[in-house]
């Protein structure tokens, strides 16, 4: 603590220490809620989320905060007015920025930011549902003294160790992170998520080994959406207009552009400190688990962030405010807080959960792992698991909030009434959000949209003078208490089945280029055809594709075949025509297949194209037999019997497409006549 | 405990502004020894007294007593605020007496009453005759506050002049305490227990056994702190503790509080080394300022306990959610162990604290939330 304060000390002769607050996160996890309230103003145990962040950042010596906010900005602006923030936060100067242009992303927000030119010196960028009880003042100090050796030393972004399949983690959440061991350089940012490949090899660049003589390559860290900035980034920023997201295309663009931006990123990782996200119900959830168990301390629910709170810790993680109505036989069993004005009734328990002010809850009542916002009733005997419920929510007697669900403002839950997990419900009417604690006037509203929602939950759901519609939000993912599969773990079974998975996906990627491949070769094929080129520049062009992608022989033949077949006007003709053409495409083309069948593997594989392109087209299915006679009967031995007779005896073996032309009368017979042939000439030979 | 806002309103906004970072301070933890949050304490108070508007003495003891209400109610456990509170308060009662006996007040009146009937335990005197005959009945709403603002800011200096001597008056008792060839164990780290010790191995040779103090590790800075200044230390884990105690000649703590029965609230881990050396017959020594003197009983001990973050316990990537993990930062230990306490006054024993707390406390300053 001593430190700090001569840290504060030093920083006031310098700069005056500025932060950025981005106010929104531009997704829609915590939909219902956030329709009518910011994500940074939902309560996180039973104080606004932003509180936390500006706490920490206060804390750490900054003087000037700008929050920078556009979804429900106006509500923002009050919430600083109102709620006595300055004087609070005591040691800063706090400026509202409302973005004048729609802003989709944390990129949109920052070249906003640039625009306003507030930022004067290195700066925090912090998005606004944050909690940590970092120390800021040595990361600041240390990122100048950074910037004294890298001048291009944009970013240093804070991380934290957490293992890759802790349960705090956002679900899929998997980072890759490559630094340079002697200096903290940040080299590779990846979500392995999007690398499917890197399931169980990681394919790194040659060049981060040539950058350091000490690479790490880390899979154990949890981005704590801190950085320290310089005011270089702004701009960076501003050029590069594309950048929308500021892990997905900042960081790799800055560390992908080195060569070209010639920008470093820092990594700073946190030794005992806490700091964490709030990035869907998920990890709310986690975190407010964790400042309950006082991981965030001293941001604790008892250090009373807010005016007028005035909560005490009691045993086993109880937390109370003020004057409580708790009934003799009520249990607050173990790690819960519970706000003023609350009145909970006889035999009700309570555990692991946030109450807010002035909720009624009834007799025997169970709350388990959930959070309820100010005002919430809950009737006698009702079941509360794993779910938040916001201000003024109802619910009914005996009925059940199970897990994952999220109940938006005002939603009534029937009598009796069992919802389904990882269900989202919303007051029906947007306006009806606002226009609070009116119910009993609005009777008639009341039925209509009792009725309106009927149509799209159903009634029975929400059981008898249930108010509410199902509204869509984020993935049961990334709900709280999704039971999310383990990522790695010692179970044998687990293992093999992720390198099942991961073969598929290699081979998902194979079948993928080969497409292309195919592609590619018909393409060229077809414009040869119609140009009427020589089959020595076809077979040069279709060569440099196969050298280029290194494919064998086979895999173009796979591709020329169909591109020679599909083309040719055959509708509507009869079957001697339909063979001339089919003969004189042969005889033209003939030579560049030719050239491509090298092997005995080759030409059967080119029996089986031609048997697919037949199978493909009633056409040539019809005159099967007489194609293959022909290309039998050829002089340049394209098609010797030994292919057709092994490609036969395969076809015969597996389900492949050319069992169908086998069964055919006409193939049947050739194929017969040429076994027969070939017989004669086996004892020709011996003769 | 909530804060009064409206009474806050009374107070200068520079006084606004100074107690506004003070609890800022004091919720971040940024001061932490209560010698500094005392000066600080008392800083604000100079303030208040300063910048008063007010027109008679009981508007300014309450302007005073707002003050402290806000500041105590926001950090509970920082016992040493409501103290400093009640000393300044006390000097004011102190100087308006002073200036009443000379100026020749008038008869008593119906709220002298009502202070005698609510005395019992301690009066403003320090004899019994004095408290039964002639009881507090000063009637601070026709003092002016001109005449009396100069001597209570002076005071007020005195006081801060004071607390900056504290360590050094509790060393110059160290030669009384310690003696020649002794084996003294201590435990946390305190800033007078480590003058005092530093003191004594000016004139004497003795030997140090210290703690370690486990999670925050207070004891190791003790020992380093100690073996610099050429003391012969021994650093031993905590479980340790009752084995050494059969070596040791006397145990010397430091205290975060001073309680009303004399009981302590020192560092976790204080009440079971109070315990080992009651076992061994070990005299327990505190050393403790006088403004740590707090004239509360404790009704509910977890009300001042600090529960710190469970992360030295147990590391975050464990990921033992089912675990708890508290983590206090303070034990209780009652006067029964507290052999002495050392304050920059002198030694006392514990049972002669309420002595203490009648001198230096008006009675009607006990609880800063009753008016």
């Amino acid at each position: 603590m001593v430190k700090t304060k001569e840290k504060d000390g030093d920083l006031t002769q310098q700069d005056v220490l500025q932060a950025v607050v981005i106010a929104d996160s531009f997704v829609h996890h915590f939909r219902p809620i956030t329709f009518s309230v910011p994500k940074v103003l939902m309560p996180l145990c039973n104080v606004p989320m932003i509180e936390y962040t500006l706490e920490c950042l206060a804390a750490g010596g900054v003087q000037e905060i700008f929050i920078f906010c556009c979804v429900h900005a106006q509500l923002i602006e009050e919430y600083v007015r109102n709620s006595d923030l300055v004087r609070r936060l005591a040691t800063v100067a706090v400026h509202v920025l409302v973005s004048q242009a729609p802003c989709y992303s944390s990129g949109d927000a920052l070249r906003e930011i640039e625009a306003r030119g507030v930022i004067k010196s290195d700066f925090v960028l912090v998005p606004g549902d944050v909690v940590a009880n970092v120390a800021l003042g040595p990361l600041i100090a240390a990122h100048k003294k950074r910037r004294e050796v890298d001048r291009e030393a944009v970013i240093t972004t804070v991380m934290k160790r957490l293992s890759p399949n802790h349960v705090s983690r956002r679900a899929g959440e998997q980072m890759v992170v490559a630094l340079a061991g002697e200096t903290g350089r940040l080299l590779l940012y990846e979500d392995a998520n999007a690398h499917p490949e890197w399931q169980h090899k990681l394919r790194v660049p040659l060049a981060l080994l040539q950058d350091t003589d000490c690479l790490q390559i880390h899979r154990d860290l949890y981005d704590t959406h801190i950085d320290i900035c310089t005011p270089e980034l702004l701009v960076l920023v501003q050029d590069n207009f594309d950048w929308q997201d500021l892990r997905r295309d900042l960081i790799p663009g800055v560390l992908g552009q080195f060569e070209y931006l010639g920008k470093t990123i820092y990594t700073h990782i946190l030794s005992s400190e806490y700091a964490a996200r709030v990035h869907d119900p998920h990890t709310y959830d986690m975190i407010s688990r964790d400042i309950i168990q006082r991981w965030t301390f001293p941001i604790v629910p008892d250090a009373n962030l807010l005016p007028g709170c005035n909560y005490h810790l009691g045993r086993s993680g109880v937390y109370k405010e003020g004057r409580l109505a708790l009934a003799r036989s009520c249990e607050l069993q173990h790690n819960c807080i519970v706000g003023a004005g609350t009145s909970i009734g006889n035999a009700s328990k309570v555990c692991e959960s946030v109450i807010g002010r002035g909720c009624v809850i009834g007799e025997r009542v169970n709350i388990h792992g959930s959070y309820l916002f100010a005002g919430v009733t809950v009737e006698d005997g009702a079941s509360l698991v794993g779910c938040i419920l916001c201000e003024r929510v109802y619910v009914g007697r005996g009925a059940v909030v199970p897990k994952g669900s999220i109940l938006g403002p005002g939603v009534r839950v029937g009598e009796g009434a069992s919802l389904q997990p990882f269900v989202r419900l919303r007051l029906p009417v947007a306006e009806k959000v606002d226009e609070d604690d009116s119910f009993g006037d609005e009777d008639e509203d009341e039925e209509e949209e009792a009725g309106a929602e009927a149509a799209d939950a159903p009634p029975s759901t929400l059981g008898e003078g249930g108010l509410g519609v199902v509204c869509k939000g984020g993935h049961p993912a990334s709900s709280m208490r999704y039971d999310r599969p383990k990522l790695v773990g010692p179970v044998e079974g687990e293992l093999s089945e992720d390198e099942d998975d991961a073969e598929e996906d290699v081979n998902q990627v194979q079948v993928d280029e080969d497409a292309a491949f195919e592609e590619e070769v018909a393409d060229t094929v077809r414009r040869g055809v119609e140009n009427n080129h020589s089959v020595d520049n076809l077979a040069l062009e279709v060569n440099g594709l196969k050298f280029a992608q290194n494919r064998s022989f086979a895999d173009c033949i796979v591709a020329i075949v169909p591109a020679l077949l599909e083309e040719l006007p055959l509708s509507g003709k009869s079957k001697k025509e339909r063979l001339t053409e089919v003969k004189r495409c042969l005889n033209k083309w003939g030579a560049l297949l030719k050239r491509f069948t090298q092997t005995r593997s080759d030409q059967v594989e080119l029996m089986a194209v031609l048997a697919e392109t037949a199978v493909a087209s009633s056409d040539l299915s019809d005159i099967f037999e007489l194609i293959l006679n022909y290309v039998y009967e050829r002089d340049d031995d394209l098609l010797p019997e030994e292919a057709i007779l092994q490609w036969a005896d395969e076809a015969a073996k597996d389900d492949s497409t050319g069992r169908e032309l086998l069964e055919h009368p006409g193939t049947k017979k050739f194929l017969e006549w040429l076994r027969n042939a070939e017989e004669d000439d086996d004892e020709e030979d011996d003769d | 405990m909530a804060v009064d806002e409206e009474s806050l309103a009374g107070l200068s906004p520079a006084v606004q502004q100074e107690i506004g970072r003070f609890i800022a301070k004091l919720r971040r933890r940024q001061i932490s020894s209560s010698q500094d949050v005392a000066r600080k304490t008392l800083e604000i108070m100079r303030l208040t007294v300063a910048t008063a508007a007010s027109k008679d003495i009981s508007s300014l003891i309450e302007l005073i007593k707002a003050a402290g209400r806000a500041i105590v109610a926001s950090s509970p456990h920082e016992l040493t605020v409501g103290n400093m509170v009640r000393r300044v308060l006390q000097i004011v009662r102190e100087e308006t007496a002073d200036d009443g006996t000379k100026g020749g007040l008038s008869a008593p009146t119906v709220e002298g009453g009502e202070s005698t009937s609510a005395g019992g335990g301690g009066g403003s005197g320090p004899s019994l005759m004095k408290l039964l005959d002639a009881p507090d009945t000063t009637d601070y709403n026709r003092q002016p506050v001109k005449t009396v603002k100069s001597p209570i800011l002076e005071a007020i200096n005195e006081l801060i002049d004071e607390l900056s001597h504290v360590c050094s008056h509790i060393a110059e008792q160290a030669i009384e305490h310690i003696h020649a060839n002794e084996v003294i164990l201590t435990h946390g780290r305190d800033h007078a227990v480590e003058a005092f010790l530093k003191a004594a191995h000016k004139k004497r040779r003795f030997e140090v056994i210290v703690a370690e103090t486990a999670l925050s590790g207070a004891g190791r800075e003790t020992a380093v702190v100690l073996a610099d200044a050429g003391i012969s230390t021994t650093l031993i884990s905590d479980a340790a503790v009752f084995a050494m105690m059969a070596r040791v000649n006397k145990v010397i703590i430091g205290a975060h509080a001073v309680m009303a029965n004399g009981g302590l609230i020192a560092t976790a881990g204080s009440h079971l080394l109070a315990l080992a050396a009651q076992h061994a017959s070990v005299p327990f020594v505190a050393c403790a300022g006088l403004h740590k003197l707090t004239p509360i009983f404790l009704s509910n001990p977890e009300q001042f306990n600090v529960l710190l973050s469970p992360q030295p316990l147990l590391q975050y990537d464990e990921g033992l959610q089912g675990v708890h993990a508290p983590n206090p930062a303070f034990d209780l230990v009652p006067p029964e162990l507290v052999s002495l306490l050392v304050t920059n006054i002198g030694g006392n024993h514990p049972s002669y604290i309420y002595r203490l707390l009648s001198e230096y406390y008006h009675q009607e300053d006990h609880n800063l939330f009753v008016n």
